[in-house]
Formats: structure tokens, C-alpha cells, sequence
């Protein structure tokens, strides 16, 4: 799994946009245990097949960028992901490599648990 | 066609050769040219790596670790070196148990690492290597903006301190890029002159050949026509020669059929003469009158007629006779129109025509006499058919013969004449204004061709009265 996540990841690096949405698609359905995940978005406006875009925090099992919700929050910029304290973790680019970071405690604190794989990136 | 294929064959070989020699050409020039940047950039890049070093170990880098307020001076320093060559210049070291590592300076101008950032770089094997060996390295990175990176470890007593980082940015290659692709269309163009100029070649040479070929294929047609040409020109005129003959023996043929109604009158006289004469011997018999003299004066007149008889038909078999076309013989003229005549003249006077005969010079002419005959008779007759068919009154056909240069035999009659508008085509082959049974139409034709063949003249106009037929016979060396 640890050299899935690297093959993501470089992929991602490679081509960009469409294997960052399976990065996400692994990692959540990891955190979450589900098979269709409702995510509240404005970022994006489709994710693949395994995500609904929801357009209330309400609804979202999960909110990606940044939004003001209370959900579970995956932040994609560097910045936000600083300055955002309750973010469970971020993917963004910083001098054109990927960076994925995930927050422990913030992930116990919504319950939400991850591989084994992914603990390498853990902060 | 085979030289073709051969030189078609060397040129897609040669341009097949010369393509991937281009390629190759091009590729290898670009490596080199990669390399020798390379090289070059890593002599000076392992330079100044060294050089950052001494510097941050005279500011004593350590210090930037507790104290941050020094992190801006290093960056400004890191900055003096972002050239056009250098994209990143940032000092990491390896977090402890983690695939991170963190940053303690940057002097990127954009997007800048934050002091003690934690860097998650690509390629991580090489990164492991600085570590391991705590020697530079630099590798290929497929980022955007940035060819390669330039790892510098900074090691003290034994220990990797940090790791200076070099961002090569591909602004240089893409100079180089630019001007190998500039290099490219050219050879490109190039390379589109020649293969449209040996396409040009190919088709020309195609072309040419085929016209060669079509020539060859002429020279040996006419090669072999001209091989030919005497055999077929001898089998012609035998076809022509027997056809002539065929024609010559129909026209006769058809000929023959009316002079067998004409030699029936030229014997009704005689014979009936004959039947006269045996019945007053008769009646002398009878009437016991019958002397030796009477006898002998009966039996002569007998005999003179039975020669006459057999004069008619000597004449109409010799008419008959197959002759060959080179049989000319030395003839008065007189001589060929009496015998003519024998045939013929019973049939115009039965018809009450009146045959006026004019010889005034009666020349001794070289000439096939059958072949002559055969004309005057198909002449003679026409006048005669015209004449019954048109009922002319007081009907004639006058005979002349004179010499005026050649010997000039003219046929008229006062039939009337032949219409202006078909006159030009009496001579043609089966041309004819009598019905079936009556004409072949091949008649004047052979006649015009008989007396051509005996290097003559056949002509028709039209007299006063009727029809002119005019005969111009050439005097023949007989020797």
C-alpha cells in the first residue's frame, strides 16, 4: 500500500489533476470506511465515481478545501493548512512536488482512522 | 525497368538512411549539448555549493535554529545565487525518523518555503544517498521549471549537518530547445526539398521510362511491320488481283446471260434461211425438178450459212476464252469492233436501232482484244437498254473511231444522257439505276478498270442526244 501511495504520488507529480482525485479517493475511503463518500466542495465539481458533491456541510461526510464547516476538514494550500487548526490534513504543491500531511490528532478527534501506509505522513 | 527499380531502391534507402541519421544526428547533438550545459553547470553549481557552505559555517548556520531572525539574512544570501541557470537554492536537513525534511532557508523569490517547513521531496532514493554517503549528488527531476536538482551535504565531524539545495531551472535548455528546434525545421525543409526533388526525379524517370518503353514497343511494331511489310503488301495485291479477276469473271458472267438472247436472233436468220432453202428442196424433190446443179447451188448456200452460224459462235467462245492478263496481242481495231458487233448487232436491229458505224482510222493497237470486247459490248448494251426503256424514237448508237494522239473509240447514243447528278458516280462499284434483275452495277466499274489496266482512259459526259462514252487507248510497245 506504502508503494501505492508513492505511485500516486508520483503520478500526481506526473500528470496532475485526475490521480490527485484518486489519491483522494483512497486516502478517504480509508479515514472513513465508506464506499460512497459525500464531500462538500467548491474546488471541484466532479470527483469520479465513488464521491458525491454535496453543497451543504450539513450533508458532507467530508469537506475538501476551504470551507467553513464543522465536518471533518481536508484543506488543500499550504497556507490553510498553517493557519487551519482543525484540518485533518492537506495536499498541495510546494516548488512543484506534492506534499500530503496528515494531522493525528485531528483525525482521532473526528475518529477517524488510517492505514498503515499513510502513517508516514502523518505530523 | 529493372535500372528503375534499382534507382528507386537506392533512393528510399538513402532516404531512409538519411532520416535516421538526422534522428540520430539531432538527438545526439541535443544530448551533447545537455551535457556539455550539465557539466558545466555542475563544475560551477559544486563551486558555489562550497562556497554557500564556508558561508553559512563563518554565520555558524547552527544559530539560524534557534534563532530565526537570522533566516532572512541567509535567504537574501541563498538569493544572490537564483539566476537564470538556478531556479531553487534551499538548505534542508533530514527530519529524524520521517520521510521529511526540514527547511532552514530559501532563497526562492516565489513560493518561498516557510522557516523549518517540512519538505517532502521526489526521487527520495537519491536523497537517501546524500545521506548515506554524505557525498553530492545531482539528478534529473521532471518537474516543471526544473531539469535537475543539486544535492550538497554539508558534513562536520563526520555528521551531515544540512544539505544544501540546487534547483537547476530548464531556462538554459529551453534556449537551447529553441534554437535546436530552429535547427530542426531546417533540417526538416531540407530533408522536404530533397524528397520532393527525388519524387519529382522518381516520376520523371517513370515517365521517361515509360515513353522509352512505348518507343521501344513502336521501333519493334514497325520493325516487324516493315519484316512483314513485302510479304503483306504481295498478299494484297494477290487478294486484290483475285478479286479483280472474281469481279472481271462476274461482270462477264452477268454478260453472258444477255449475250445468249442476242447469239439466239443472230441465229434465227440464218437458221430460218436454212429451214427455207431445205423446203424448196422439198418441193423440188416433189415436183421431180431436182438437177445436179441445183443441188450444188443449194448445198453452198447451205454451207455459207452453217459457216456464219459457226463464225457467231467461234466469236462468242473466244469471248468466252480465259485469258490471261498479260495476254496483249497486236490487233486492228476494226477487228475487235466487228466481232463485237457479230454478237451483238442482231439484237440491234431487232430493236429497230440503227448502229452507225464510223472507222476512220484503223489502227493496229497492242491490247487484251477479249478484254476490249468485253468493254464495247457492256457499252453498246447500256446505250441499247436505255434506249428501249426510255422508248426513244428514231433510236441509234453511232460507233467512231479516230486518232487524235491516242486512239479514241467514242460509244454515243440519243438515250437522252445520264442525270448531271449521278454522272460522277457511274464508275463506282455496284452503282447502278437499273433494277436487280436487270443490272449488278459492277459493269462500267470493271470496264473502267479493264481499260486503265491497259494503260487507257474510260470517260462519260453527256453528248447533245444522249450518252458519250469515250475509249482512249495508249499505243503499247509491243516490244
Amino acid at each position: 500500500m506504502k508503494k501505492i501511495i508513492l505511485i500516486f504520488l508520483s503520478i500526481i507529480y506526473l500528470f496532475g489533476f485526475n490521480n490527485e482525485i484518486e489519491l483522494f479517493d483512497t486516502l478517504f475511503q480509508v479515514m472513513l470506511n465508506k464506499k460512497k463518500i459525500k464531500v462538500y466542495t467548491k474546488k471541484y465539481t466532479h470527483l469520479g465515481k465513488n464521491f458525491i458533491i454535496v453543497n451543504s456541510c450539513k450533508e458532507a461526510d467530508i469537506v475538501l478545501g476551504e470551507l467553513n464547516c464543522s465536518k471533518p476538514r481536508f484543506v488543500l494550500d499550504y497556507y490553510t493548512l498553517k493557519s487551519d487548526k482543525n484540518a485533518i490534513g492537506g495536499f498541495y504543491w510546494r516548488k512543484g512536488r506534492p506534499q500530503l500531511r496528515l494531522r493525528r490528532a485531528n483525525l482521532e478527534k473526528y475518529n477517524l482512522f488510517i492505514s498503515k501506509e499513510f502513517e508516514d505522513y502523518l505530523e | 525497368m529493372k535500372k528503375i527499380y534499382y534507382i528507386l531502391f537506392i533512393l528510399v534507402l538513402l532516404m531512409i538512411g538519411l532520416s535516421i541519421l538526422e534522428i540520430y544526428s539531432f538527438k545526439s547533438t541535443k544530448e551533447k549539448i545537455k551535457n556539455d550545459i550539465l557539466s558545466e553547470l555542475v563544475l560551477d553549481v559544486d563551486s558555489l555549493a562550497k562556497n554557500i557552505a564556508q558561508h553559512l559555517e563563518y554565520h555558524s548556520l547552527n544559530k539560524i535554529k534557534t534563532e530565526p531572525s537570522l533566516k532572512n539574512e541567509v535567504d537574501n544570501y541563498l538569493k544572490s545565487f537564483i539566476t537564470n541557470n538556478y531556479k531553487n537554492v534551499f538548505i534542508v536537513y533530514p527530519k529524524k525518523n520521517t520521510q521529511f525534511f526540514v527547511v532552514l532557508a530559501d532563497g526562492s523569490k516565489k513560493d518561498k518555503f516557510d522557516f523549518k517547513e517540512t519538505f517532502e521531496p521526489l526521487e527520495k532514493k537519491y536523497w537517501q544517498q546524500v545521506i548515506k554517503t554524505k557525498k553530492p549528488v545531482y539528478f534529473h527531476q521532471n518537474i516543471k521549471n526544473i531539469w535537475m536538482s543539486f544535492l550538497y551535504p554539508v558534513v562536520k565531524n563526520n555528521e551531515l549537518k544540512y544539505i544544501i539545495v540546487i534547483d537547476f531551472s530548464t531556462k538554459p535548455l529551453i534556449l537551447v530547445n529553441r534554437n535546436l528546434e530552429t535547427f530542426k525545421s531546417n533540417v526538416i525543409l531540407f530533408s522536404g526539398v530533397i524528397f520532393v526533388s527525388i519524387i519529382i526525379l522518381l516520376v520523371f524517370l517513370i515517365y521517361d521510362y515509360a515513353r522509352q518503353h512505348e518507343m521501344q514497343n513502336l521501333i519493334q511494331e514497325l520493325k516487324e511491320l516493315n519484316d512483314t511489310l513485302e510479304d503483306r503488301v504481295k498478299e494484297e495485291v494477290e487478294k486484290n488481283r483475285q478479286k479483280d479477276n472474281q469481279l472481271v469473271l462476274q461482270s462477264r458472267l452477268a454478260l453472258m446471260g444477255e449475250l445468249l438472247s442476242m447469239i439466239a436472233h443472230q441465229w434465227r436468220q440464218p437458221l430460218n434461211a436454212i429451214g427455207g432453202i431445205i423446203s424448196n428442196l422439198k418441193l423440188d424433190i416433189a415436183f421431180g425438178e431436182l438437177s445436179e446443179s441445183h443441188i450444188k447451188e443449194t448445198t453452198q448456200k447451205i454451207e455459207k450459212l452453217i459457216l456464219h452460224l459457226s463464225n457467231t459462235i467461234d466469236d462468242f467462245s473466244k469471248f468466252y476464252r480465259e485469258e490471261d492478263e498479260n495476254q496483249f496481242e497486236k490487233i486492228e481495231i476494226s477487228k475487235i469492233i466487228d466481232e463485237s458487233l457479230n454478237i451483238i448487232l442482231a439484237s440491234i436491229k431487232n430493236n429497230n436501232i440503227d448502229l452507225k458505224l464510223d472507222i476512220q482510222d484503223n489502227e493496229t493497237i497492242y491490247i487484251m482484244p477479249n478484254r476490249l470486247k468485253q468493254v464495247i459490248l457492256n457499252l453498246i448494251k447500256n446505250s441499247l437498254d436505255a434506249l428501249k426503256e426510255r422508248e426513244i424514237k428514231n433510236p441509234y448508237i453511232k460507233i467512231k473511231v479516230f486518232k487524235k494522239d491516242n486512239l479514241i473509240i467514242e460509244i454515243t447514243d440519243n438515250a437522252g444522257g445520264i442525270d448531271e447528278s449521278i454522272i460522277d458516280k457511274v464508275f463506282d462499284p455496284y452503282f447502278t439505276t437499273k433494277d436487280e434483275k436487270n443490272g449488278t452495277g459492277i459493269g462500267l466499274y470493271m470496264s473502267k478498270m479493264i481499260i486503265e489496266k491497259m494503260g487507257g482512259k474510260l470517260m462519260v459526259s453527256n453528248d447533245t442526244n444522249g450518252a458519250k462514252f469515250t475509249i482512249e487507248l495508249k499505243e503499247i510497245d509491243a516490244n
